[in-house]
């Protein structure tokens, strides 16, 4: 009988793993390997008294396959010393001796050991911090736009997942620097290096779980959601291209393992594995795009959008709609135009949706209520005026001002009408010959607010 | 590895390169320090295999046999450089110690 555990240690966790094992073994279960570097496999045995270490071979590159020579030579020198070997992973070997063998301890010098473990520790934190950098420049962008967020869930989830990586990431390199700090410190006491015990990895590890729990939960809620809304084809691509993703990186760390590569090749190897990678991420997200563009705009019930046709007006022209949903609220934005003999009309409708006052506050700030200035010293200055109650519904004249570097006014413009009430607002533009009267097409508009 | 690395020897750098006078292979080497340092000096095959490697980068030891994973070494003109420069010292360092001790310093 097999049993399968998901454990993750890391290199400075080494007797917290140790425990681990041995506590298994005296429970009757006997480790068998280590697949993907986290699912500790053990085969059912008669319980044992068992002593288990769990060693790194220094030399070795962190990218080594897992039966390189350097290994090999490793646990050979241990298995003459009279240790038992288990099973490897990456640089980890795991040994055990048996009740009263008492083979002498695989690692004797503190200062090599410590040395050997923080020169891998070193390399990964190397390759971390571009990634963080790079992460936390997308987290704390400013978005391009905050209709964004209202638009479709993307926006606000890709940030999420990116947090909780940051986090993840951020978490594990302070805590390797505390070992680090610590252990130096120890060692010019000339006192042993303290390791993590079972104790600590496993209140660490349920900060690990947690995260990846909550990157799954938002990556499982956004495909519900997108299903939901009848984006269908969004669900399935973001479904797809997550797999995909797990297919092109589980065969690659599943070759590394079995091939490895030399130290030598280390930096190269990193460099153009991260380039291939991206590539073929990037050739996948292409492939699968069209299958997100069909279908991807959610069906919005009808009659919320205020068009052409709705105030009576034949259309040629195609109109421009955006239109979408989130888990904050709903935006529509249309545009349409139609030309007659004795002239043309415009409709111009921008309708946004929230519960989230804030977010409404940022959306209105960008769009509606300007205060801008630029480099040549000319102002720009967006505002309501006139504001009257129309069914609860409050209706404002939308003014743009620009000064000049003086303050003196250069241009005043009518831009249109500003619908507002409690989680939505509205801007409206007309212009042209309309059958209905201003105050009806107000009326019209206010309904599908 | 920089040369740094083995101004001072550490303790059991010293006594495997000791050890290594003679053709010696791993398991060899351990029981050799031990039977040298009277039983006070002990190298576990972990560390005997890192600082082997590193010695051998160095061109400190060479290895003379190989019989499947089993390897024997020898010290190199090298090795034996810094082993005397190691020796030189320690005496110094005893020598500079008896005198204070004794009160002629």
């Amino acid at each position: 009988m097999r049993r399968w555990c998901m454990k993750d240690f890391q290199l400075y966790e080494l007797p917290a793993m140790e425990e681990y094992l041995k506590r298994m073994a005296q429970k009757g279960w006997m480790l068998e390997e280590i697949k993907g570097g986290s699912w500790f496999i053990f085969q059912k045995a008669e319980p044992q008294q068992l002593t288990f270490s769990a060693e790194i071979v220094g030399n070795m590159s962190i990218l080594g396959a897992d039966e390189c020579d350097e290994a090999l030579d490793y646990r050979a020198y241990c298995e003459q010393a009279g240790w038992r070997f288990v099973c490897a992973n990456r640089l980890v070997q795991i040994f055990y001796a048996k009740a009263g063998e008492e083979p002498m301890a695989i690692e004797t010098d503190e200062k090599l050991k410590f040395d050997s473990i923080w020169k891998q520790l070193r390399k990964v934190l190397l390759l971390q911090l571009p990634l963080c950098l790079l992460w936390g420049c997308y987290l704390f962008r400013k978005p391009i736009s905050y209709t964004g967020f209202l638009e479709n869930d993307s926006e606000w989830f890709s940030r999420i997942i990116l947090l909780a990586c940051l986090i993840f990431l951020l978490c594990g390199s302070v805590r390797v620097l505390r070992w680090y700090r610590k252990g130096r410190r120890s060692l010019k006491k000339g006192e042993k290096v303290s390791y993590y015990g079972e104790r600590g990895a496993r209140l660490y590890k349920l900060l690990d779980y947690g995260l990846l729990l909550a990157v799954i939960g938002g990556f499982l809620l956004m495909v519900f959601h997108d299903y939901a809304l009848g984006r269908k084809g969004t669900a399935l691509y973001n479904i797809l291209y997550f797999l995909c993703y797990l297919g092109l990186l589980l065969p690659l760390c599943g070759w590394i393992r079995k091939r490895g590569f030399s130290k030598s090749a280390y930096t190269v190897t990193v460099i153009l594995g991260a380039v291939i990678f991206t590539f073929a991420a990037a050739m996948l997200f292409m492939m699968l795009r069209p299958l997100n563009e069909e279908h991807a705009e959610p069906e919005i019930e009808e009659g919320q959008l205020l068009t052409l046709e709705a105030l009576g007006i034949e259309t040629e022209n195609e109109p421009f709609i955006r239109q979408g949903k989130s888990i904050f609220g709903s935006m529509q934005e249309y545009w349409g135009s139609q030309s007659f003999e004795e002239g043309s009309c415009t409709l111009d409708v921008w309708y946004y949706r929230s519960k989230n006052s804030w977010l409404l506050g940022k959306i209105k700030e960008e769009y509606v209520e300007w205060n801008r200035k630029y480099d040549n010293g000319v102002h720009i200055l967006r505002s309501v005026e006139n504001s009257r109650d129309l069914d609860g519904i409050q209706i404002s004249h939308l003014k743009e001002t620009t000064f000049d570097v003086d303050g003196s006014i250069l241009e005043e413009e009518e831009l249109g009408y500003l619908l507002e009430k409690e989680g939505a607002f509205c801007y409206l533009s007309f212009s042209g010959k309309f059958e209905l009267s201003e105050e009806e097409i107000l009326r019209k508009a206010a309904e599908e607010l | 590895m920089p040369r740094e690395q083995f101004q001072n020897l550490t303790e059991p750098m010293y006594y495997i390169l000791l050890a290594l006078l003679e053709v010696c292979c791993g398991v060899d080497i351990m029981d050799l320090v031990e039977e040298i340092s009277g039983g006070r000096v002990h190298i576990g095959p972990g560390t005997l295999y890192t600082l082997l490697a590193k010695f051998e980068q160095e061109q400190m030891i060479e290895e003379t046999d190989r019989e499947g994973r089993k390897r024997w070494y020898r010290i190199t003109e090298k090795g034996k450089g810094f082993l005397r420069e190691e020796q030189g010292r320690l005496e110094r360092q005893l020598s500079d110690g008896l005198r204070r001790m004794e009160g002629r310093l």
